[in-house]
């Protein structure tokens, strides 16, 4: 089942943070806070790179699919 | 994230990486600020956001000093410098070898700057590599939080 159906079984709608999300959140939230500090010290962009990656998994798992902005815009 | 999505992702960054083009980072600091924001998943602290989305730097163009503020399980607060992170662990495994405390991070023992809470067989981290330290080093942590120099 994907994320979103996940979310419509449980009754879920957008905008609702479930305590069984708070531990994906403090997982973003760490990858960020990576990504940050990272930056500050200046290291390569790949390496930046990494930590939102992994939260970008995260957020994935979170938000559903239709309210992301991940059409097929070209880089 | 899909094995699709990790895809899709990946090949734009490696079009971005073709392109050369400067904004690989800021987009990608752009997706993730947006994707929060629009599932109401918003990270509370705003000095971190606009920091992130300005890929690094603050209104003035200057790159800020950032400290990561570790507060551990007995209270005590340390600042530690950016470039000593090596990365947040949110479970890790103690063990005691005899000579002191090892934390298992993916199955690598690294030793603990700290004790771990008092019981606690897992607990989180973050792993630290000093100047001059061949290895990195385990502070265990209640809270952690940004610090930006000059606030």
């Amino acid at each position: 089942m994907t994320a979103r159906g996940r979310r419509r079984a449980r009754g879920v709608t957008t905008g609702t943070t479930l305590p069984s999300d708070t531990a994906a959140l403090t997982d973003v939230r760490d990858r960020l806070l990576e990504a940050a500090l990272f930056l500050s010290a200046g290291e390569p962009r790949e390496r930046v790179a990494e930590p939102l990656l992994r939260a970008l998994d995260v957020i994935e798992t979170l938000v559903p699919s239709a309210d992301r902005d991940d059409g097929d815009e070209r880089p | 994230m899909s094995s699709r999505a990790a895809l899709l992702w990946n090949r734009r960054l490696e079009a971005w990486r073709r392109q050369g083009s400067a904004s690989t980072l800021t987009r990608l600091l752009d997706r993730a600020l947006l994707a929060l924001g629009r599932g109401a998943l918003a990270i509370d602290d705003e000095e971190l956001r606009r920091i992130l989305r300005r890929g690094g730097h603050d209104e003035s163009g200057r790159r800020p000093r950032l400290r990561l503020e570790v507060v551990g399980p007995d209270g005590a607060r340390r600042l530690v410098e950016a470039g000593e992170l090596r990365g947040i662990e949110r479970q890790v495994r103690w063990v005691d070898d005899g000579a002191g405390t090892l934390g298992l991070v993916g199955g690598r023992p690294l030793r603990a700057l700290q004790p771990p809470p008092v019981g606690a067989q897992a607990s989180p981290a973050v792993r630290l590599q000093r100047a001059g330290d061949a290895d990195e080093r385990l502070l265990p942590f209640a809270r952690i939080a940004l610090v930006v120099d000059g606030e």
